[in-house]
């Protein structure tokens, strides 16, 4: 026997996007229904005292982010610097021989700080004058480029600017590694 | 009677965010002002009285100055308000017989004043007919409505999907014909 199998007939799926249209009186007047008294100023102002001070602490917050990397190289540098065993400058450069037999003498500090009142050499990078290219000089330089009171001579890279970039060519002269004829560490 | 002013600042919701993240408070202060009216009405739709309604608002305005970094916007900050709102409102009553769109007639009946000083006549005929909606239907009119949000807008503070909206409105808007 043959069976007819059953016809299915699809469900209706009514159309919601023929919503009855809202007149503009009955919006209105259901707006108005929902028109309530003003907010408390003490609640207004307590919001957006948060708001201030989140931002506030946010803007510490990114400038604590961007000093942290600075930071660390000033760190590391003054760590290397402290550590450095020599009696001879740690600086990239050749010291005048007065400076040099300074050294030998003892009339220098280990590390090359001056002792007494010798006559300070020029040397690159030396922007205390204490015959040192160190942090010292570097963090000195930062702190004039952070108040913008720069002094001659605190470019120094030349190019007629004096910001971070000259703070960073005094810090890799202070940790740089003699390797130069006639050094050694 | 305008129940939203026109924003005073052209940027986006979006814009206004980065930008207060960036430092400047006026933004989050044109924010505010943008959607303050907006919070205000949701969290009394939700709240049983005035003082748990400013509790809510103040403390949606906390979380989005708290969770600013973290917000990824696809659509207006209302949508985002709104179920924040009424997550606030259903948090604080937790432990009670659970939470219920205000709006009905003796919901409405307690907007006492301010009601009656903005629109006298004919008001109890629309209220009997919003009370006798359902509360999910009842909140879709007021987000359509009211809010003057789009379907998706709507969809997306509800987090439902665009068709269940588009029913709840046209059932809504058939039974408060008759």
């Amino acid at each position: 026997m043959n069976r007819t199998p059953p016809t299915r007939i699809p469900p209706t799926v009514p159309n919601f996007d023929d919503i009855p249209p809202v007149s503009d009186d009955v919006a209105q007047r259901l707006r108005a229904l929902h028109a309530r008294a003003p907010i408390p100023a003490h609640v207004q102002d307590a919001i957006l005292t948060h708001a201030r001070r989140i931002a506030a602490r946010r803007a510490f917050q990114r400038r604590i982010l961007l000093a942290a990397p600075l930071a660390a190289a000033a760190g590391l540098a003054l760590a290397v610097w402290v550590a450095w065993p020599s009696n001879t400058s740690r600086l990239g450069v050749q010291h005048p021989p007065a400076f040099a037999s300074g050294l030998e003498s003892g009339e220098f500090e280990k590390g090359g700080r001056t002792a007494g009142a010798l006559p300070h050499a020029v040397v690159p990078g030396d922007l205390n004058r204490d015959g040192s290219v160190d942090m010292r000089d570097a963090l000195a330089l930062a702190q004039r480029v952070q108040r913008s009171v720069v002094q001659p001579g605190d470019d120094q890279n030349a190019d007629g600017v004096v910001d971070s970039r000259d703070v960073d060519v005094v810090a890799m002269l202070a940790v740089s590694i003699r390797t130069g004829k006639g050094g050694g560490a | 009677m305008g129940v939203s002013p026109p924003p005073t600042d052209p940027r986006t919701d979006t814009d206004l965010i980065a930008t207060y993240l960036r430092g400047e408070v006026r933004a989050f202060e044109a924010i505010y002002e943008r959607h303050k009216d907006f919070a205000a009405r949701t969290a009394r739709r939700f709240a049983r009285d005035e003082s748990e309604a400013m509790d809510a608002f103040q403390e949606a305005f906390t979380r989005l100055v708290n969770h600013a970094p973290r917000l990824r916007m696809t659509a207006k900050l209302s949508t985002w308000l709104y179920p924040v709102i009424r997550n606030i409102v259903a948090e604080r009553r937790r432990k009670e017989r659970g939470l219920r769109l205000v709006g009905g007639e003796a919901d409405l009946d307690r907007a006492g004043p301010a009601v009656a000083d903005v629109q006298p006549v004919d008001t109890d005929d629309l209220r009997h007919r919003l009370a006798r909606l359902p509360d999910d239907q009842r909140e879709v009119v007021l987000l359509r409505v009211v809010e003057e949000m789009s379907v998706e807008e709507v969809s997306i503070a509800l987090g439902i999907p665009e068709g269940t909206v588009k029913s709840r409105l046209h059932h809504a808007l058939k039974t408060m014909e008759t």
